[in-house]
């Protein structure tokens, strides 16, 4: 009568769905029924204990891993019917990861001697046991910590899981920096490698010389090779440590848009890595989405890559990939886009009249941007001479804008919603004019000039000179030194906005509360940490403009971020992927991307997950309120 | 069990102290039977140093043929075991018992055991040795205990002059002293609508299913005790020692009688 209840979840379970009712019957003999009340752990445990494998009954649990460099916690939610501990079942280990409980949950616990008798004595049990399990559960948090290989021959996937020091399986061949360039093309030849690292006296990398540099700088100009090596060799050498994961690699490449990235291991020199290398652990890939767009000469060209964009962005949703890592990639290929872009558009409309920086603004600024966007963005040209060349200036710049708009448009690229208010034309003003603005708003410190003035705060070069745009910052820190009144309206203005509920304790429709409906998802759910962040960013006067790169920025400055910066970055990871899953769903489904978002969309567990990061936000906004301003 | 009672809640500290104070009085005119209990507590075999979440316990309910302890008696023993905090749903024990008795039609109808069905059904004899030896020297624990251990006493002292020796908890008992730990407001406030297992189960979210069936409700009972050893640990009850001395049976409610008492035990140690 009691194992009833026990024998029906476990029949609906996965891998137990196998079993006959006999087996069942005999498991659910060995089975006990555990209590875990909410916040309680099972990190903790003795070995003896977490050699068990759980199957919750009612409740739900999370499971964290925390790992790599940065200690990112990996998460992954547990319902009804879920199971856990099963790696460590297998190992007969500790637990792995830490499970919390984020309700009082109820688990049924099968005896890791139980599962073995199963294994051996049901077929059918142990090959479903094997496949469908490995692939829900264990792949599942441990892709990221590079073991998915195992389970997986390859793909996009490998990226985020594979250290870039196991892919310098090769000796590296280095030679002295003094030697010929016929010696080191001799070298090259014998090895038959793309490329030589150049080592000096104390044994360090001291530059390198590539194929392309044997092509472009000796072969077509002519030059004796009996030169020394070091006139041709580049000297951008951009290393990565051996322990970073080859999507980190990839992000430096695409950056310096290099090809060959040293590795070294503990600060000696492991080996090379090449763009190849990388292709061939994963295929089509982001990289050769950037190497297109690189290679392509006209719209008409680029619109297949814009494309793929898009693509791959449903396809990282799809995987699972962090909103985090999504987003880095589609700032980084979109930036790629938009300066080809505004490179053909620059080839167009003629040479400018003065010297300029294409400003990216708001989210586009935070790199926080799913599909590369004209929308949010701002021109600085140099100061002009007199009036008629400002005329000039600002007629060029419109013709300029509306031409890099209608090229986007016409590569198919939908319109994005953009969550910073205000104007959505782009500005184009002299240095003079920018400076004056901010000081403006600054001065004014009212909340007309802070709502209009947050989405500036957040800009940075995207194409053309870069040294007005860090200019321009420098004098913005420096006005903000000075005006105090700033921040506190600042503050008063940002947090009249409090994310959907972070006040209630039951987000999750409970039977008895009428279920939350739809709202707007930019507005309430990304702005309020967007602008908390910033806000301890400026007052902090951190130059990031990425929110999770001011949040490790601050993670030592503000007492705030220390305590609960781990919490925010995760929140930040929660919200935008379910933000980048909703915008993509639309993009996919032919509509222009809305900002309305009904939470009925989420699972149960989502939901939770979602409000729980809201309390959070809610209550650091209070903090902020009761510390800082009043 | 089945039968709601009305129960005087104690106030903490208080219900310690006065407990105290009653056992002085009680161990002062102890009976023969008592002695022979406190005799049975120095087995060195109940440890009250042992950590909760290592008591082994049988939780058990009955079911009777009405509440009349000199007159009715037992129709169904259920028990399931629990090891620390974990309910072994696969060591159960069940059986209807012949009564050997007219039932009484308004108690048929609550635990739904016709006459019929416990005709057939062994006496009360073989069924209790059979349960003594499935506790084992586990901790007993019921909801109102006190009532379920007269009529196991009861027989077990008919019919082979021992009783029950194994400590007891109540979790009725464990349950007010919680709840007289516990803000009478707010989200952590608890309250169910009368102190009967089905609503105190309710309201600490527990299934509630066959409801008074024996086994059903020991189950119900076990959930309800297992979700009680958090709470109660987290009031600073860490040994069996602990959770005896709050959660023995209550005497108020009950006479002394046959009844096994924890208390004096715990006196000796």
């Amino acid at each position: 009568m009691i194992s009833s209840t026990a024998i029906s979840l476990f029949r609906a379970s996965s891998p137990f769905q196998e079993l006959d009712q006999a087996a069942l019957e005999e498991l659910v003999a060995t089975v006990s029924e555990e209590f875990y009340p909410r916040g309680s752990t099972l990190s903790d445990l003795d070995s003896e204990n977490a050699t068990a494998v759980r199957i919750i009954k009612k409740g739900a649990a999370k499971v964290t891993i925390v790992f790599g460099r940065n200690d990112e916690a990996l998460v992954d939610y547990r319902g009804e019917g879920d199971i856990f501990g099963y790696l460590a079942l297998l190992t007969g280990d500790q637990l792995r990861g830490e499970i919390v409980f984020l309700e009082d949950t109820v688990c049924y616990r099968v005896e890791r001697q139980a599962v073995l008798r199963l294994l051996q004595r049901h077929k059918t049990f142990a090959r479903q046991f094997f496949v469908t399990f490995l692939h829900k559960y264990v792949a599942k948090p441990y892709r990221e910590l590079g073991k998915k290989k195992l389970f997986y021959g390859g793909g996009d996937r490998l990226l985020f899981t594979t250290p870039i020091g196991e892919l310098t399986t090769r000796t590296l061949i280095t030679a002295p920096e003094d030697i010929s360039i016929r010696e080191a093309t001799e070298i090259m030849a014998k090895n038959q490698i793309s490329s030589l690292v150049l080592i000096n006296a104390t044994g360090l990398p001291a530059g390198i010389i590539t194929n392309k540099d044997l092509r472009d700088k000796v072969v077509s100009k002519g030059r004796d090779t009996a030169q020394p090596v070091k006139k041709i060799q580049s000297l951008s050498l951009v290393k990565a440590e051996a322990g970073e994961l080859c999507i980190e690699a990839l992000f430096k490449m695409i950056h310096y848009n290099i090809h060959h990235l040293l590795v070294l291991d503990n600060g000696r020199l492991k080996g090379i890595v090449t763009t190849h290398d990388l292709m061939r652990l994963q295929g089509a890939s982001p990289i050769s989405i950037v190497r297109e767009i690189e290679e392509r000469h006209s719209v008409e060209e680029l619109a297949s890559p814009a494309r793929k964009i898009r693509d791959l962005l449903g396809h990282f949703l799809q995987e699972g990939v962090k909103a985090n890592h999504v987003l880095r990639i589609a700032a980084e290929i979109g930036d790629r886009l938009l300066c080809k872009v505004l490179e053909m558009t620059q080839k167009k409309a003629g040479p400018s009249p003065v010297p300029y920086c294409f400003l990216a603004l708001g989210c586009s600024g935070r790199q926080e941007q799913a599909l590369p966007s004209l929308q949010n963005s701002a021109v600085i040209y140099a100061d002009p001479a007199n009036p008629e060349q400002d005329r000039v200036a600002q007629e060029y710049f419109h013709h300029f804008t509306t031409l890099a708009q209608e090229t986007l448009q016409h590569m198919g690229l939908p319109l994005v919603h953009i969550p910073d208010p205000g104007n959505t034309a782009i500005w184009c003003q002299s240095e003079r004019s920018w400076e004056k603005a901010f000081s403006a708003w600054i001065l004014q410190a009212d909340a007309f000039s802070v709502q209009s003035s947050l989405r500036f705060f957040d800009f940075r070069c995207l194409y053309g000179e870069v040294h007005m745009a860090e200019k321009l910052g420098d004098s913005i820190r420096s006005h903000l030194q000075a005006g105090r009144d700033f921040f506190k309206t600042m503050a008063s203005t940002i947090l009249k906005t409090i994310p959907p509920l972070a006040g209630s304790q039951h987000f999750v429709a409970e039977h008895t509360e009428k279920p939350p409906g739809p709202f707007d998802y930019s507005e309430k759910g990304i702005k309020p940490l967007v602008d908390i962040v910033r806000f301890l960013a400026l007052e902090n006067g951190i130059r990031e403009t990425n929110t999770l790169a001011r949040l490790r920025a601050l993670r030592t400055i503000s007492p705030l971020i220390q305590q609960y910066g781990r919490e925010l970055e995760y929140s930040f990871d929660l919200i935008f992927g379910f933000w980048l899953q909703h915008q993509y769903d639309q993009i996919r489904q032919g509509f222009p991307a809305h900002p309305s978002f009904h939470p009925e969309r989420l699972n149960s567990l989502e939901q939770k997950a979602l409000q729980e990061a809201f309390v959070l936000i809610g209550r650091i906004q209070n903090l902020l309120l009761t510390q800082h301003y009043f | 069990m089945c039968l709601s009672a009305e129960f005087k809640i104690f106030c903490l500290p208080n219900i310690i102290f006065r407990t105290f104070e009653k056992d002085n009085v009680f161990n002062f005119f102890k009976s023969k039977k008592s002695k022979q209990l406190a005799e049975s507590a120095s087995d060195p075999s109940w440890e009250l140093d042992l950590p909760v979440q290592e008591i082994k316990a049988v939780v058990v309910d009955t079911e009777l043929t009405g509440l009349d302890r000199k007159q009715d008696s037992i129709v169904s023993i259920g028990a399931v075991k629990m090891s620390g905090g974990r309910v072994e749903i696969g060591q159960t024990f069940y059986q209807l018992v012949n009564p050997r008795m007219q039932m009484n039609a308004e108690v048929v109808i609550i635990h739904e055991i016709t006459p019929a069905e416990v005709l057939e059904k062994p006496d009360i004899g073989p069924v209790l040795s059979e349960f003594l030896e499935f506790c084992g020297k586990d901790i007993v624990v019921g909801h109102y205990i006190a009532l379920d251990l007269a009529f196991i006493n009861r027989e077990l002292t008919a019919t082979t002059g021992r009783v029950l020796e194994n400590p007891a908890l109540d979790t009725m008992s464990l349950m007010h002293f919680w709840r007289s730990n516990t803000p009478k407001q707010g989200p952590e406030c608890f309250a169910p609508k009368r102190f009967e297992l089905v609503e105190i189960a309710k309201e600490l979210g527990i299934q509630v299913q066959g409801a008074h069936n024996a086994l059903m409700d020991a189950f119900m009972t076990a959930q309800v005790f297992q979700r009680l050893l958090p709470k109660l640990q987290a009031l600073g009850i860490k040994t069996l020692g602990d959770l005896l001395r709050v959660g023995h049976p209550d005497r108020k409610i009950e006479p002394l009688g046959g009844m096994y008492d924890s208390r004096s035990q715990i006196q000796q140690c």
